[in-house]
């Protein structure tokens, strides 16, 4: 399970050290008992497990739980912590040997770590976001961040919704000197070096990506003798449901979960049935009730800390998998890995420099097409050209790369919004992998030509090397016919939840007029939210309304500047 | 975590949805004119209801080729929810219905489940259809709480074929039902 840490790096004063205890508090108060772990002049960090048996003080995590010495990859990871941090796409925190710490981030930066650079030189770290905030006096809202999650989903590197909070992306860390100042770097990111390469044999590398997948979740299925993966109507998730059957004895309990992902049809659900049946998988399909919908939301917005808006929909399976043990597997980043869906398209070629960076931008922030519907017409403005501004520099960066648009979408979306999904919402539940994300298989994938992957053509070899039986079976995306589900975000249910949380709420001037004065209470108005709601743009920026307003109820008495309009449209 | 690509060009982004309304608004409305001169519904096991379709042999070997095209809807028995996976662990759609399901989804049709106990709706079959009805007033209650207000509705009078066909089509032929 997500191993929860927290701590504080730098000359440690009466004030800081009871930072660090209001951090523990807050950590004990949503019953997560924190041990002090390592402890010096410049650094203190606290873990469910508190010191070693071995006294050393170095921990590495990542949302499968704290690394077992025999699955670390360095014995030394104070010294050698950018190869545990690619080898297990792990967080960690180590004391080296002259009394200085370094802390760090993961090579996919899926992993979730905050860090908040406090006044008076000190930095406050943890795995959750709250507790931060709570040994804080007074936070000023990043309203950039919130023009980035209503376009976006999410708030885009490393920025947080708190100005001086700061996620770690892949490969950065901070570390103190002898003199105890903190300083934050970040490694040379390896996945830019995976560039395309002529392929000499496809089926070698298929199988080798395979078995660096299989070889992650081994050592967790043994150990738990059960396995959750989860499943969709789509590949990636059928891959790895496959892979876990393989990897499992006999006697192990393999159990696919499927849950609605609210997108008006049950294809996925009925789809995953029949791959369950192919596979001859124990299978469960948990929906969420109509009346939990507020319940659920809510969950979700508090598990992410306010720093996502896609996947509310996620909590019923979720409170069923904390009553099932064993690990999870997800298959975040397959599409965008090894699906070769976020490759440019063949007249990328006749685009100008900035058209293509405006089109990596704008595939990433597409809901911001309806923007005008959702949001007040200045609001709307303010949305869209400081989002694309704050996007500009990661597409710019890659924009020559050979993998440029794969990176930018990588960055701009599956990092900041997808992620928190599995890291902290699975990996509250139950010790979650994410094998597609791994260093050795990112690195095979994005070794690869774009057209081996175009479209998806790498996956049927994926597949029949995962299992012959998956060989030609079609997803939930290839029967696609109209959604004509009712989405249960677009109920009357959800509707009078949402329109009612956000027009009574502070962000209720950054609503379009026909939203801001829909009357709830009557048919005709709670309509005009459905209709919203119904379709995937509009019901986006609401959705990152309705974030934004219950971030503001959580947050209040402790924000210097709790204005969202005038934020959010002077960013 | 599904995260999958856009198309962003000018004819996916703004070509395409205006197309696409206009094709579900001309169907719904042709759809709607059609039912009410000759509705079509289908019936999956026994539903104890008066209906104007005949119920289709899950056995019979034509199941697969049935055309559900056009339908206005597939009501399913309570008879047919599930059966029990081989290892006897967990309840399962029975396969024949999930293919039903599958080819009824393909096709845009509404799939509506008949709910005799508050017991289906734990069953997995509850969690796929589009519609739930009872003739149960005290399970409208827990109907609701799990599929909503527009998505399920009361058979006062189960045995009268005209009554439980208007609803059927009242239930399943607008989206939005904000009185409900």
């Amino acid at each position: 399970m997500s191993t929860p840490v927290c701590g504080v790096l730098g000359q440690l004063t009466p004030a800081s050290q009871q930072q660090a205890e209001d951090m523990v508090t807050a950590a004990q108060q949503e019953g997560v008992e924190l041990q002090a772990a390592g402890h010096n002049e410049t650094g203190i960090f606290y873990t469910a497990a508190g010191t070693s048996a071995a006294g050393v003080a170095s921990v590495l995590w990542n949302a499968a739980g704290e690394l077992p010495a025999a699955l670390a990859p360095t014995k030394n990871p104070a010294t050698d912590w950018t190869a545990a941090a690619r080898e297990a796409d792990a967080c960690g925190i180590h004391q080296r040997s002259d009394g200085s710490w370094i802390l760090h981030g993961s090579v996919s930066g899926t992993q979730v770590l905050y860090v908040y650079e406090a006044p008076g030189g000190v930095v406050l770290f943890s795995t959750r976001l709250r507790w931060l905030t709570r040994a804080a006096e007074q936070l000023s809202p990043d309203w950039q961040s919130w023009t980035e999650i209503i376009a976006f989903g999410a708030p885009l590197s490393g920025r947080t919704t708190f100005a001086g909070i700061h996620r770690l992306k892949p490969m950065e860390y901070l570390e103190t000197t002898g003199e105890g100042r903190v300083n934050r770097g970040a490694a040379h990111w390896a996945w830019e070096d995976y560039t395309p390469q002529p392929v000499s044999d496809l089926q070698d590398i298929t199988e080798a990506t395979i078995g660096h997948m299989s070889a992650q979740m081994r050592p967790y299925i043994a150990e738990a003798g059960t396995a959750n993966p989860m499943l969709s109507g789509g590949r990636d998730s059928r891959m790895l449901t496959a892979l876990a059957l393989n990897e499992s004895a006999e006697t192990t309990e393999v159990t696919a979960w499927t849950t609605s992902s609210d997108s008006g049809t049950a294809l996925e659900e009925l789809i995953a049935a029949q791959v369950a049946e192919t596979l001859e998988v124990d299978h469960r399909i948990i929906t969420g009730r109509y009346s939990q919908f507020a319940q659920d939301f809510t969950e979700y917005a508090d598990a992410v800390d306010y720093q996502a808006s896609f996947h509310f929909w996620l909590m019923p399976v979720v409170r069923r998998l904390k009553e099932t043990p064993g690990p999870i597997f997800d298959g975040i980043g397959g599409g965008v890995l090894l699906g070769g869906g976020f490759a440019d398209p063949p007249n990328a070629h006749r685009l100008s420099r900035q058209d293509l960076v405006a089109a990596r931008i704008g595939s990433r922030a597409r809901y911001l097409t309806e923007a005008q519907k959702v949001l007040a017409e200045t609001a709307a403005a303010g949305v869209s050209s400081r989002s694309s501004a704050a996007a500009e520099p990661v597409a710019q960066q890659y924009l020559d790369h050979p993998n440029g648009h794969t990176l930018t979408s990588y960055l701009l979306r599956t990092v900041p919004g997808i992620a928190p999904a599995p890291a902290k919402v699975l990996g509250r539940a139950q010790p979650t992998l994410m094998p597609m994300v791994s260093d050795p298989v990112a690195q095979l994938a994005l070794s690869l030509p774009h057209e081996v992957k175009a479209d998806g053509a790498w996956y049927p070899y994926l597949l029949k090397a995962a299992d012959p039986r998956l060989e030609g079976m079609e997803t939930a995306d290839d029967l696609m016919g109209r959604r004509h589900h009712k989405r249960r975000i677009a109920s009357v249910e959800a509707a009078a939840y949402l329109g009612g949380l956000i027009q009574n709420g502070p962000a209720s001037g950054l609503l379009a007029p026909q939203l801001r004065e829909a009357d709830l209470s009557a048919p005709g108005g709670l309509m005009t939210w459905q209709r919203m709601l119904n379709s995937q743009r509009p019901q986006h920026l609401i959705r990152g309304l309705a974030m934004l307003t219950l971030w503001l109820q959580e947050h209040q008495g402790q924000l210097k500047d709790s204005d969202p309009v005038k934020g959010v449209q002077n960013a | 975590m599904p995260d999958k690509p856009m198309a962003t060009g000018w004819f996916a982004q703004k070509a395409l949805p205006v197309l696409r309304r206009q094709q579900r608004r001309i169907s719904r409305r042709w759809r709607n004119l059609r039912s009410q001169i000759a509705p079509r519904i289908a019936v999956l096991g026994t539903t104890g209801l008066a209906l104007p379709g005949k119920a289709m042999d899950l056995q019979s070997p034509q199941i697969k080729t049935a055309r559900l095209r056009g339908l206005d809807a597939m009501v399913i028995g309570p008879s047919t929810v599930s059966e029990e996976h081989g290892t006897g662990a967990a309840v399962v759609i029975a396969p024949t219905v999930r293919n039903m399901l599958i080819r009824a989804e393909t096709h845009s049709v509404p799939t509506v489940l008949v709910v005799e106990a508050a017991q289906q709706l734990e069953t997995p079959l509850a969690a796929v259809v589009t519609h739930l009805v009872t003739a149960d007033h005290q399970l409208l209650g827990p109907l609701r709480d799990f599929a909503g207000a527009e998505r399920t509705m009361l058979l006062e009078q189960p045995t009268n074929r005209t009554a439980v066909t208007r609803i059927l089509l009242e239930l399943t032929s607008a989206h939005f039902r904000p009185g409900a």
